[in-house]
């Protein structure tokens, strides 16, 4: 541990702290992440708040600045690359937290959509949460997705798309899981920067995620799971 | 085939060559050109004399996945959107990737790569743990191994990578003009998404009512800016409604073309009653229906209409009576500049040497709202810009945008953009965040 980060936690309140471990992801720094997340653990500070109020806004500050031209891929991808060092030290600890488990998520980005930072965010939110995720992975056919539900038994079908030109295939995979008589057992999600409520109505999909943070509720709703006061906090 | 093909351009463009190794020298990365088959045809001097790091991984039996593959699946990515691509080579080594084609079929790709974007002494403990595998004289040699890597900086990166793709343009055949295409749909569709998104901060929970009234209110808005001759502010609109109409028709495509045919009848409606041609919007027009039928996907619709779009102001361009024009972007220009301050339609009126009444005439004939209402446009528009700074409080925006006070300001706000600027502050807050 860094001496002068340590000087300065001792000074400063937990929020301050948050928002530079905020600052520290969109700045790419790993060292700043590790640190601040490692110190904060210690520390004792509740580990879905580090997530979800300094982790995750720092990668979404990241998404936006790239979205609004102030970043380029590389940044992006540094940025992602810091975000990865503090989730490696709270996924371990979020993990050993959960013994039972709610469910079986089987989630991946639709056919041709190759965005996932916000998938891996939902990942690790849901991990935390207990459920047990089956990650597909980036540019999932349809076929990839039913096989998947069928093989793996698992409730909750989640798909994520970030272009435009990608979301049709949320549709397709859920014209294939009716056709496959699956749908009546295994619940759709979905999710992603262009989707909205009403194009998960128009496609029938069971629910709809606005932002990945309000992912576990969503999903613990659909299954008709009690919150158990432990839930990402939903900005 | 292709390959000798490719061999040829090169013999007979030395030019393009040195392009090639100056793209090398001047980024300091490798460069190669490889065929569809993997096959390496050419290759930077620079990649000859630094020591290979992907063949010290593969050869001591380190996890790694084939830079062929790495490379295929970068080349049809980058055939796919039209541009050059960066991504991760192998662990942390990274590649640009531009297409090369042929009569409109992927034959090879230009690869710069290795390249680091990171210096390796940064590079985290975890990041290096499949070293552990290997013996350490392995590690040692490794490790110089990467010191040889270059390491180039993120905007660096961002530079070399459209100057990689002019260079596969200039070794396609006939050259690249048909991913720009697929580049300029592609960029469209970002900006909907972008749009999209915004909606989606603004109004956290529409509905398809909300979105009706608020397709409703843009409309007129295009049409005024169309009257205006305002044409990026008009584009900008047309973003937004195609938007509105993707949220609610993408998973429908007959009735997504219904309503972009709707969308452009609007458009056109209101370019012949700004001054284009009638002959010309009835070719228009004609056109739309006849062209719409060949269209089969979501995309292209979206890059037509923006076309269309294009086609309908260079008409208005071409043929409307310039003078009415003159003076009321004069006029908007004055508030524009002076929307802090406390005008009137006389003052501005005065400026451009017209009587007040005239003046009137012209903004509601031309923009189809009163005076009064396009200044408080004006100011809510730069308020919500301030309001994005969260140090700024609201009383003193209102002060600065022109309104007298904060409950006025708060009750024009909330008429024109349907939330308190407080409840707009907030939004744009999660928005940046």
């Amino acid at each position: 541990m860094d001496n002068a980060i340590n000087h300065k936690l001792e000074k400063e309140g937990s929020g301050a702290v948050l928002k530079r471990l905020q600052q520290a992801v969109v700045q790419r720094d790993c060292n700043g992440v590790k640190a601040l997340t490692e110190r904060m653990v210690t520390e004792g500070v509740e580990l879905f708040e580090i997530l979800n109020q300094g982790l995750i806004p720092g990668m979404l500050e990241a998404s936006e600045r790239f979205r609004r031209g102030k970043f380029f891929i590389p940044e992006l991808l540094m940025s992602s690359r810091a975000l990865k060092f503090g989730l490696s030290i709270l996924r371990p600890l979020i993990q050993e937290r959960n013994k039972d488990v709610l469910g079986r998520v089987v989630i991946g980005t639709v056919k041709f959509d190759l965005h996932d930072i916000g998938k891996n965010l939902v990942i690790i939110l849901l991990e935390g949460n207990g459920f047990e995720v089956i990650d597909l992975g980036v540019d999932v056919s349809p076929e990839k997705f039913v096989n998947a539900v069928e093989k793996k038994e698992a409730q909750i079908l989640a798909m994520s798309s970030l272009l435009t030109s990608t979301m049709s295939w949320m549709k397709f995979t859920i014209e294939l899981l009716q056709a496959s008589g699956m749908h009546r057992r295994v619940k759709t999600i979905v999710g992603g920067a262009p989707v909205t409520q009403i194009f998960a109505k128009n496609i029938r999909a069971d629910a709809y995620c606005r932002e990945a943070t309000s992912a576990p509720s969503v999903i613990k709703k659909l299954l008709g799971i009690e919150e158990n006061g432990r839930t990402a906090v939903v900005k | 085939m292709a390959e000798q093909l490719l061999l040829n351009k090169l013999k007979e463009n030395p030019e393009i060559t040195s392009q090639l190794k100056a793209f090398a020298q001047i980024t300091t990365i490798p460069l190669r050109l490889i065929d569809s088959e993997g096959k390496t045809l050419w290759k930077s001097d620079f990649f000859r004399s630094k020591a290979n790091f992907c063949k010290i991984l593969q050869s001591n039996g380190f996890p790694t996945r084939s830079c062929q593959r790495a490379h295929k699946e970068a080349a049809r990515e980058s055939f796919r959107w039209g541009e050059a691509i960066i991504s991760k080579c192998c662990y942390f080594i990274m590649q640009i990737t531009a297409p090369v084609i042929r009569g409109g079929k992927l034959v090879g790709d230009l690869v710069a790569s290795p390249f680091l974007l990171v210096d390796p002494s940064e590079l985290q403990p975890e990041e290096l743990v499949f070293l552990h595998r290997g013996k350490p004289k392995i590690r040692k040699a490794f490790e110089k191994t990467l010191s040889s890597v270059p390491i180039v900086k993120d905007e660096q990166v961002g530079q070399a990578t459209p100057h990689l793709f002019r260079l596969a343009d200039r070794l396609s055949d006939p050259d690249l003009s048909s991913l720009l295409n697929v580049s300029e749909s592609q960029a469209l569709q970002g900006r909907i998404a972008d749009q999209i998104c915004d909606l989606k901060n603004l109004d956290r929970d529409f509905t398809s009512q909300s979105l009706s009234k608020l397709f409703y209110e843009r409309e007129k808005e295009i049409v005024a800016k169309i009257r205006l001759g305002d044409r990026s502010g008009a584009k900008e609109i047309l973003y937004q409604l195609l938007a509105i109409i993707l949220i609610q028709y993408l998973e429908n495509f007959e009735l997504l073309k219904i309503s972009i045919l709707e969308l452009l009848i609007i458009l056109s409606r209101a370019a012949a009653e700004t001054g284009a041609k009638i002959e010309e919007m009835l070719g228009i027009r004609y056109g739309f229906v006849t062209e719409l039928t060949r269209i089969k996907d979501q995309e292209t619709l979206c890059l037509w209409v923006v076309r269309v779009f294009e086609k309908l102001m260079d008409g208005i361009y071409e043929t409307r009576h310039a003078n009415n024009y003159k003076r009321l972007s004069k006029a908007l220009n004055f508030i524009e500049t002076h929307y802090g301050d406390s005008l009137t339609v006389e003052r501005i009126a005065k400026e451009i040497y017209l009587s007040p009444s005239r003046l009137s005439h012209i903004i509601k004939s031309e923009l189809g709202i009163t005076f009064g209402d396009y200044i408080s446009k004006v100011r809510v528009e730069r308020a919500k810009v301030l309001l994005k700074d969260r140090e700024l409080p609201i009383s003193e925006i209102a002060l600065e945008v022109g309104f007298p006070d904060q409950s006025y300001f708060t009750k024009v706000f909330k008429k024109i953009q349907r939330c308190t600027p407080m409840k707009f502050r907030n939004a744009s807050e999660f928005d940046s965040t």
